[in-house]
C-alpha cells in the first residue's frame, strides 16, 4: 500500500478529510489493520484535547434526548454467525421469516454476517461513508405500531410483506433501500444524508441487466429523514447505486458510486 | 464527572478507580433498549460531548441541536458498539465530533450559496458561549502532553480537530504544502497519544 495512504490516518481520525478522501480511506481501512488501530488510538488522543472543556447542556436538552430515544428504534446489531454476540436461540435466517423486533432476533444471512464483520471499523465509530458493496441484508418488518391511518405509497413499500431492507452506513448516517419485489417498487431511506457539495446532488440508479445504470431519480437534499420512491421497476433491477451528480441530474452516472446495493 | 482517564479506557494503562460509572456496562444495557441506562450514560458524558461540540460549532443553539443529534445517533448505534475499537467515551466523542464538523461544513456550504447570511450573530453567540465553558484545573497531564507537541503540530491539530477544517484547509490557513499539514496532524496526534499513553 502506498505509504501516502497511511499518512491520512491522522486527518481521517479527526474528520479533517473531504467526503471523497473519507470514502477512499475507508476502502483502505477495510484491509489495513494498522490504520484501523491507529485511527482508534488517535481518536482517543484527540478526545483529550477538550478534556478541560465541559459545558453542561441545558436540562431541556436532556429531556428532549430522552424523549426522542423512547421513540427511536435502535439499529439491529450486526451478528456474526460464529460470534459471541449471537444470542442463544437466534433462529436461522430465512428469507421468508418475519423477525420479531430485530434487536432481539436479528434475521441475518451468513453473507450479511460476513459483510457485518467488514463493517466493524465503522461500527466502532470509525465513522464511515458508504463502504461500497457491503450493504447489510436483513428482512426487516417495520415494528412501528400500525396507526390505521392511510399510508403513502412510500410507506406501503416500507411495510410490504416481502420488503427487503438493505442498509449501509454513509458518513454518520445510515442509508437503506427497501425493496418490495411484489410491488415492483423500492424506497430509499436515510436520515441526515451528508450534505452534497454546492451545485451537486445525490442521484439514485437502478442496475438493470442489459441496460446498465438507469436513473431512478434524485434524492432531495435535507438534514432530516428522507424517504424517496425510486423511479422505475424495482423488480427488474439487480441492484441500485447512488452517485453525486449536478443538481439537475445526469442521464448516466458521471462519478464513482458513493453507495452500491445488490438485491438478493 | 468523567475524568479524562475514561478517555483511554478500553485501556488498562490509565487508572479506572474513581472514574465514575462503568460506561461499557451502561452502553451494553442501553444497547438492549434500557432507557434508564442511556440516561445515566448521558449524565456521565453530556458535559464532555457538549463541550466538544461547543468548541467546534460555537453557536449555542446549533450546538444544542448537534449534541442532541449525536446522542440520538449513539442511541441508534450503540447496538453495534464494539469495545475492541475504542472506549465508550472515545466512540461517543467521535460521533459528536463528526456531527459538529458536518454542521459547520454544511453551514459553510450554505453560506457560500447565500452570501447574505450575517455572521455577526455567530460572534455574539460565541462570546456568551465561552462564558459557560468551565476550565478544569486538574489537567496538568494533558497540558504536559500538549506541551510536548511542537507549536506547528499543535496548531495543525487544533485547526483540524477544534476548527473543523480539512487538512487541505489547514494547509491553506497555515500556508504550508498539502502533505505537510497531513503529516503535522498525524505526527501531533501520535505524539499526544504516546505522551498520554492512551490506547484506544
Ligand atoms: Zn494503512
Amino acid at each position: 500500500m502506498n505509504p501516502d495512504t497511511h499518512a491520512l490516518a491522522g486527518a481521517y481520525a479527526v474528520n479533517a478529510v473531504t467526503e471523497d478522501e473519507r470514502a477512499s480511506f475507508e476502502t483502505h481501512l477495510e484491509q489495513c489493520p494498522d490504520c484501523r488501530a491507529e485511527v482508534a488510538e488517535l481518536r482517543a488522543a484527540a478526545a483529550t484535547l477538550t478534556s478541560d472543556v465541559e459545558v453542561t447542556p441545558p436540562p431541556a436538552l436532556r429531556a428532549s434526548v430522552l424523549s426522542a430515544i423512547s421513540q427511536t428504534r435502535q439499529l439491529s446489531p450486526l451478528v456474526e454467525t460464529t460470534g459471541t454476540r449471537n444470542p442463544p436461540g437466534t433462529p436461522e435466517a430465512s428469507p421468508s421469516s418475519v423477525a420479531a423486533p430485530a434487536q432481539d432476533a436479528p434475521v441475518v444471512d451468513e453473507l450479511a454476517a460476513r459483510r457485518g464483520r467488514r463493517l466493524q471499523p465503522w461500527l466502532a465509530g470509525v465513522a464511515a461513508a458508504a463502504v461500497i458493496g457491503v450493504a447489510t441484508l436483513a428482512w426487516q418488518p417495520w415494528d412501528d405500531a400500525d396507526t390505521g391511518q392511510q399510508v403513502t405509497a412510500t410507506e406501503q413499500v416500507l411495510r410490504a410483506e416481502d420488503a427487503q431492507r438493505l442498509e449501509q452506513p454513509m458518513g454518520a448516517s445510515e442509508i437503506a433501500i427497501v425493496r418490495s419485489p411484489s410491488m415492483k417498487q423500492a424506497v430509499f431511506v436515510a436520515d441526515a444524508m451528508p450534505t452534497p457539495p454546492a451545485g451537486r446532488a445525490y442521484q439514485l440508479w437502478f442496475d438493470v441487466p442489459g441496460l446498465g445504470m438507469v436513473s431512478a431519480g434524485m434524492i432531495p437534499t435535507s438534514n432530516a429523514t428522507v424517504a424517496v420512491m425510486l423511479k422505475g421497476d424495482a423488480s427488474a433491477a439487480t441492484g441500485a447505486g447512488i452517485t453525486l451528480e449536478p443538481e439537475t441530474g445526469s442521464e448516466h452516472p458521471t462519478s464513482d458510486p458513493v453507495a452500491l446495493f445488490t438485491f438478493a | 464527572m468523567v475524568v479524562m482517564a475514561a478517555v483511554g479506557s478500553g485501556d488498562t494503562s490509565l487508572p479506572t478507580a474513581a472514574m465514575g460509572p462503568d460506561l461499557v456496562a451502561l452502553l451494553t444495557r442501553a444497547a438492549r433498549g434500557d432507557e434508564a441506562a442511556f440516561a445515566e450514560l448521558y449524565d456521565a458524558t453530556a458535559s464532555r460531548l457538549h463541550g466538544l461540540v461547543v468548541r467546534v460549532v460555537r453557536d449555542r443553539a446549533q450546538s444544542e441541536e448537534v449534541t442532541q443529534d449525536a446522542y440520538l445517533d449513539i442511541w441508534r448505534h450503540c447496538t453495534r458498539y464494539d469495545p475492541a475499537k475504542g472506549s465508550p467515551l472515545s466512540w461517543m466523542m467521535t460521533i459528536a465530533h463528526r456531527k459538529a464538523v458536518d454542521r459547520v461544513r454544511s453551514a459553510e456550504a450554505s453560506k457560500a450559496r447565500e452570501v447574505t447570511y450575517e455572521a455577526t450573530t455567530v460572534d455574539r453567540e460565541h462570546d456568551s458561549t465561552l462564558e459557560q465553558v468551565e476550565v478544569r484545573l486538574d489537567q496538568q497531564r494533558v497540558r504536559r502532553a500538549l506541551a510536548s507537541l511542537t507549536d506547528t503540530q499543535r496548531g495543525a491539530v487544533e485547526l483540524a480537530y477544534l476548527g473543523g477544517h480539512t487538512h487541505t484547509e489547514v494547509a491553506a490557513l497555515l500556508d504550508i504544502p498539502l502533505g505537510t499539514a497531513k503529516t503535522r496532524i498525524r505526527d501531533g496526534l501520535i505524539r499526544l497519544r504516546d505522551t498520554l499513553e492512551v490506547t484506544a
